[in-house]
């Protein structure tokens, strides 16, 4: 239940991201038990490249505060939050990144309370930072046609606290259902505040789009990996009389700190060494007094490899919508 | 994009759009996305041409043209064009001189075309994206739609310092895509801790269980204060925003925002030092010592108590006033954005065009004068005008603790009783260094620390701080102890790179300008290394 708001310490059943350095995160459920492969109820533990942990001694423990390994290292149980999670959640899909989610929730002008439409669900990497925007009030409807990936996906969704439950008063938001958005549209009508679209073919959720987003208007986002795909959605949003459409593609750098030394090199002998140039131990001194100057810095480096592309998102939005009908009238006669 | 504007609507307000001053007053009462048409005023005000607006009944919707593909594939080619800059015989001055004699943008828009002499010779597209560029230059649509305003708009148009997307901000050069990045990064979210373990300890101090986040921004036109109202919910979350120096800075994102009344109930404004004195703290402060200059307002602001409050009153009513145009008082002022159709930010053209467009996009920033701590002008009379106040507010405080310092111990209170959720440092003018040392102490564990800096070098040495790096650890002598250094983990430092892309049919391509820097931010996680 740990994604609806911050506790204090590790509840049974919470999941926990485990901290062991940057590169070395995973995301756990504090439970005491698991079933073996046989199926048998065996002791939780868990191996990491620094040690065993008992997952039992996380229960009651504080989130944040270090817990020992049996090697001697120590994890960090943290709270987990849509980021971390994004980090760390099994793939069953392709998923959308951190950079992405941030500028997918920040232009489509959600905020507590908003109506959000998602399609595909995929492996709910969006979904969680979309629970997190537009909770306590608000609602996330979110599709997929994979029936097995919706199962997955609710299970998940229950787990974490943020799967929308009429029967119980729970912070949950979101809503999953099996549904193949492009051939039968989203079932729903002048609700949404916007919608956001991660589809291999987005252009035939467009009309759909417009069905579900409130009469007085919305925004709606497609993120598509292939720009011949942002073109045909391009085409779609102008013919649906979709407006302000604008393409972006955005990268984060992580920038590794570190202090470097770049020796000086002595290019020039001044007038006092070259006078001593037979007294040795004078000159060494000299140069070594040089060198003492090395220039220390620090400086953030980029890697030698990152990711370079992941998607185009195509952001629009829709005007209200006695607006487009007399618009597109308009444009035929 | 469209070009757009921010403004706050009342009877009397103007809004500068490229030399024209549009008076507002015809907004009022209209629906948003209702389209105006710029009719020129007679008698005009400091040699500017004055416009009013006047709703066009027939509604379409203002935006950058549909343009279909058989005019794209339309078959001309530039083959008799010379790029010898005499295809245009009107230049840019008398453009500017037709219309100060008080021709329509369509009757310039004629002289433009009859003018140029290879316009025919274009293609429909490119004549389109020709007459585009003039008419946004000079302001010859004349049409003008309004718009709500939401965070995302506001931000775009603040970071770009008035115009176009995905350029960055005049001031602290956050681009609106890190500002995103630095909202996630701070896990804003909602929470009643009703559930939690802890309550009864928490209740016992604060009537309140929520969520509660410390911002420190002294300019950035409130932007992160205005993201935590947009996505905090109005009840059962408390936003402490820090400032240094005298009076609250100049909240321009949050008042633009049109929110309920109620969402500021859940924000106070607390001048840092301060606060820090009320948790007595305050000598902590000097840690760096070429930093130092603030120390001056802290003593300053022990001997005049009243003159400091004074002080703050008056710059509040500076803002208003500016927001609100020449109005005062009005009662209207709702923030809307502003489009007008064209683009200035596409400049493919030669190098020519590309500075006068620059140079006119300078003037079109009606945001200048808010930045009362650069404007000396603005700074002088506010101070004048704080001294003949501070004689009436005299009397009051003897009788009562100025505002200021009522804050100060409310949040000093809280701040005993809770930690944060989440800080959040807008470095824009101060060192971070200093600044998140002495805040972090009042972060929870598993909690987010994020800061911005639209340079890399300062992130770079709180890094090295945070780390416990020598020789910077030593070099910021801290004091007492080291509790609270090797304190963060997924620390990270990351840089965001954004392209905007003109995708149409055949001729999809990058934009041909982009703003290669949009800030730097540094974001962690605070633990705790007591093994409990
Ligand atoms: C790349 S994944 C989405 C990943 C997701 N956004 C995330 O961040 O985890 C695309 C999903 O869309 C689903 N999908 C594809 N076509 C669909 C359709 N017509 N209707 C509904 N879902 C569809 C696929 O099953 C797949 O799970």
């Amino acid at each position: 239940m740990s994604f609806s708001g911050y506790k204090e310490c590790i509840e049974e059943g919470d999941t926990v991201i485990l901290y062991l350095n940057v590169n070395n995160m995973y995301a756990i459920k504090a439970v005491p038990h698991i079933r073996s492969r046989k199926g048998k109820l065996v002791e939780n533990v868990m191996q990491t490249t620094c040690g065993a942990l008992n997952v039992r001694s996380l229960i009651g423990r504080r989130y944040g505060h270090r817990a020992p390994l049996s090697r001697g290292g120590w994890a960090i149980p943290l709270h987990p939050t849509p980021e971390l999670w994004t980090r760390t959640l099994p793939h069953r899909t392709q998923i959308i990144y951190t950079p992405d989610i941030s500028l997918i929730v920040f232009k489509l002008d959600l905020n507590s309370g908003s109506t959000v439409i998602e399609s595909g669900t995929g492996s709910g990497s969006l979904t969680h930072a979309l629970h997190r925007c537009v909770s306590p009030n608000g609602c996330v409807y979110s599709f997929d046609f994979h029936p097995l990936r919706v199962e997955t996906a609710k299970t998940e969704f229950l787990d974490h606290g943020i799967l929308y439950d009429e029967k119980d008063e729970s912070n949950g938001t979101v809503r999953v259902e099996v549904r193949d958005v492009c051939k039968d549209g989203f079932g729903l009508e002048d609700v949404a505040d916007a919608v956001f679209l991660d589809l291999p073919c987005p252009w035939d959720a467009i009309k759909h789009s417009t069905v579900a987003i409130k009469s007085d208007g919305g925004k709606l986002c497609s993120f598509s990996p292939c720009i011949e795909q942002v073109q045909r959605t391009v085409i779609a949003m102008n013919s649906e009389g979709f407006v302000d459409i604008s393409t972006v593609e955005c990268i984060q750098t992580d920038l590794k700190v570190a202090s470097r030394i770049m020796p000086d090199i002595i290019l020039s002998e001044d007038e006092n060494v070259k006078g001593k140039r037979n007294a040795d131990e004078t000159e060494i001194q000299v140069q070594q007094t040089k060198y003492d100057h090395n220039l220390s810095f620090l400086t953030g480096i980029p890697p030698n490899t990152q990711p370079g592309h992941t998607g185009y998102l195509t952001f629009a939005t829709l005007p209200p919508k006695r607006l487009i009908s007399k618009n597109k009238k308009d444009q035929k006669t | 994009m469209n070009n757009r504007r921010l403004a706050r609507i009342s009877r009397k307000g103007y809004t500068l759009l490229g030399r024209d001053s549009v008076s507002l007053e015809g907004v009022i009462g209209c629906s948003p996305w209702t389209n105006f048409k710029m009719t020129p005023q007679v008698g005009c005000k400091g040699g500017k041409r004055c416009f009013n607006l006047e709703p066009v009944i027939e509604n379409e919707v203002i935006s950058d043209e549909e343009v279909n593909e058989k005019e794209i594939l339309e078959n001309k080619d530039n083959r008799t064009i010379n790029d010898d800059g005499q295809s245009q015989s009107l230049s840019s001055t008398e453009i500017e001189a037709l219309r100060d004699e008080g021709l329509s943008g369509k009757e310039i828009v004629n002289q433009i075309i009859a003018g140029s002499a290879t316009f025919d010779k274009k293609t429909r597209y490119s004549q389109r994206k020709y007459l585009r560029k003039k008419e946004s230059k000079h302001c010859l649509r004349e049409r003008v739609s309004v718009r709500k305003t939401t965070l995302s708009s506001i931000a775009e148009i603040l970071c770009s310092g008035g115009t176009g997307e995905g350029s960055r901000g005049g001031i602290t050069g956050m681009r609106p895509d890190t500002l995103s990045q630095m909202l996630t990064a701070l896990n804003i979210q909602w929470y009643c801790s009703s559930k939690s373990a802890d309550v009864t300890k928490i209740q016992e101090s604060v009537n309140y269980q929520g969520t509660m986040y410390i911002v420190y921004e002294s300019s950035n036109w409130g932007l992160l204060v205005a993201s935590l109202l947009n996505y905090l919910p109005a009840q059962n979350c408390r936003v402490l925003h820090l400032y240094p120096g005298h009076g609250i800075p100049t909240l321009i994102a949050p008042k633009a925002l049109n929110l309920p009344d109620g969402k500021f109930s859940i924000l106070s404004s607390v001048n840092i030092k301060a606060l820090l004195q009320k948790l007595g703290k305050l000598s902590n402060l000097d840690i760096f010592s070429q930093n130092d200059a603030g120390n001056e307002n802290v003593s300053k602001l022990g001997k005049s108590d009243t003159n400091f409050s004074s002080v703050q009153n008056v710059c509040d009513n500076k803002v208003d006033q500016s927001l609100d145009g020449n109005e005062n008082g009005s009662t209207e002022g709702n923030d809307c954005d502003i489009s007008i159709p064209g683009d200035t930010c596409k400049t493919d053209g030669s190098n020519e065009d590309k500075k006068v467009c620059e140079k006119s996009r300078d003037e079109e920033v009606s945001f200048d004068s808010f930045k009362s701590d650069e404007d000396n002008s603005t700074a002088k009379s506010v101070k004048r005008k704080a001294e003949s106040i501070g004689d009436c507010a005299d009397l009051e405080s003897a009788a009562k603790k100025p505002r200021w310092e009522q804050e100060a111990e409310k949040a000093a209170d809280l701040l005993k009783s809770r930690r944060a959720d989440g800080l959040v440092v807008v470095a824009s003018k101060e060192h971070p260094v200093s600044l998140v040392l002495a805040l972090l102490p009042y972060l929870a564990p598993s909690r987010p620390l994020v800061v911005y800096c639209p340079y890399r070098e300062p992130l770079l040495e709180l890094y090295a701080v945070l780390k416990g790096m020598e020789p910077w650890v030593g070099k910021c002598k801290i004091f007492g102890s080291r509790e609270t250094l090797c304190k963060m983990v997924n620390l990270r430092l990351t840089e965001s790179w954004l392209r905007n892309y003109q995708v149409l049919p055949d001729r999809t391509h990058p934009e041909i300008n982009m703003s290669p820097v949009g800030g730097y931010v540094l974001s962690g996680i605070l633990v705790d290394h007591n093994d409990i």
